[in-house]
């Protein structure tokens, strides 16, 4: 059944397109002189013209409806998809959560290699002329040492959470890709993204790879001699 | 003939565990004059003060690299002849040619040990 608001606003524009076809006619015919045309008349003629543009304009009226229809029916998918994802809980609890579980570990991690390292620098220093008190000095820095090296298990824990938060976030954009006709589109970095990658390129700053080295010590030195 | 030991030694380096190895390293090794930069802007400062022997500098640093902090001590009279050691996690090819080309006279990756160390000291020193 047509919509009758549709309707209307094919009428109205062709009743409007009508009529300055027809105001056109009669400022066209009355410079001449020759002849007068009064404006009904001109209308007559421009509805008659203009009746001929009905059925294109009604097929071009049903086309941006039903693409106006597709977009809404898309976005409403988008915002089903999107509430399912959790987006929320992720930006407000998880991502924060991993964030500072990252915090933790590098701090943890130092205070457990400054513990170590304070082991060994006693062990270091120690006199050995004493032996029964470097013996002792020693078993005691490698109680603290083994103590120490105790931070692997709760940093281990904080890693897998963490690793588990992007997993959860992989698999959800896996999700939303599939729900959606979206092409693989390259994201448009920032300015400071930008500044920071170039400086990155001009300094060579590649980081650890994660394989190990790309060059062995052997082959550098290879260079060197 | 052995290294000089007594020789000072700039320790360039934004982790402060690494530069306490490296310290505790080199002091095993019988050095004892050891200082120590943050990154590459500071040990520059320290060295137009003070006439380091060895400089000893990790790459990965903010706001100035080791390798912006090579390439400045080359162009510079006073510090061209400096012996510098990198000691870095990166270890592509790329980095150590540019490194290589920028004059650096050894190249350590990350992670190393004591003896990998000693070996580059003698070597930038001839021994």
């Amino acid at each position: 059944m047509a919509n009758p608001a549709k309707t209307d606003a094919t009428a109205l524009c062709l009743d409007a397109l009508a009529r300055q076809q027809a105001e056109a006619l009669v400022s066209c015919v009355n410079d001449r002189g020759q002849q007068r045309l009064d404006m009904g008349a001109a209308l007559d003629v421009a509805r008659a013209m203009t009746a001929s543009l009905e059925e294109t304009l009604r097929t071009a009226e049903h086309a941006f409806a039903d693409a106006v229809r597709d977009a809404a029916s898309d976005i409403q998918a988008l915002r089903t998809q999107l509430s399912t994802l959790g987006v929320d809980e992720m930006r407000r609890d998880r991502l924060p959560e991993a964030g500072m579980e990252l915090d933790a570990v590098v701090e943890e991690t130092e205070k457990a290699t400054d513990r170590i390292m304070e082991a060994a620098e006693a062990i270091m220093s120690a006199d050995r002329e004493d032996k029964d008190a470097f013996e002792a000095l020693v078993d005691m820095q490698m109680i603290d040492i083994f103590e120490a090296c105790t931070f692997q298990d709760i940093t281990g824990q904080r890693i897998g959470k963490v690793v588990e938060t992007l997993k959860r976030l992989e698999t959800r954009f896996d999700r939303l890709l599939d729900a959606l006709p979206i092409g693989a589109g390259e994201a448009e970095a920032t300015e400071e993204e930008k500044a920071r990658d170039q400086r990155r390129e001009e300094q060579i700053l590649n980081g650890p790879q994660l394989d190990g080295p790309e060059v062995g010590q052997d082959a550098i030195d290879a260079l060197f001699d | 003939m052995p290294v000089d030991t007594s020789i000072p030694v700039l320790v360039v380096d934004d982790y402060k565990t690494m530069v306490r190895i490296i310290r505790n390293l080199l002091k095993q090794l019988g050095f004892s004059d050891i200082d120590d930069a943050k990154d590459g802007e500071e040990a520059l400062e320290k060295m137009k003060v003070r006439k380091y022997g060895l400089v000893i500098s990790d790459w990965n640093m903010e706001p100035m690299t080791g390798y912006e902090l090579l390439k400045s001590v080359r162009s510079d009279d006073g510090l061209q002849r400096t012996p510098f050691i990198m000691v870095t996690a990166e270890s592509k090819t790329e980095n150590v040619i540019a490194a290589k080309k920028a004059g650096v006279n050894n190249y350590i990756v990350k992670p190393f040990n004591a003896a990998t160390l000693k070996s580059k000291i003698d070597a930038v020193f001839g021994e």
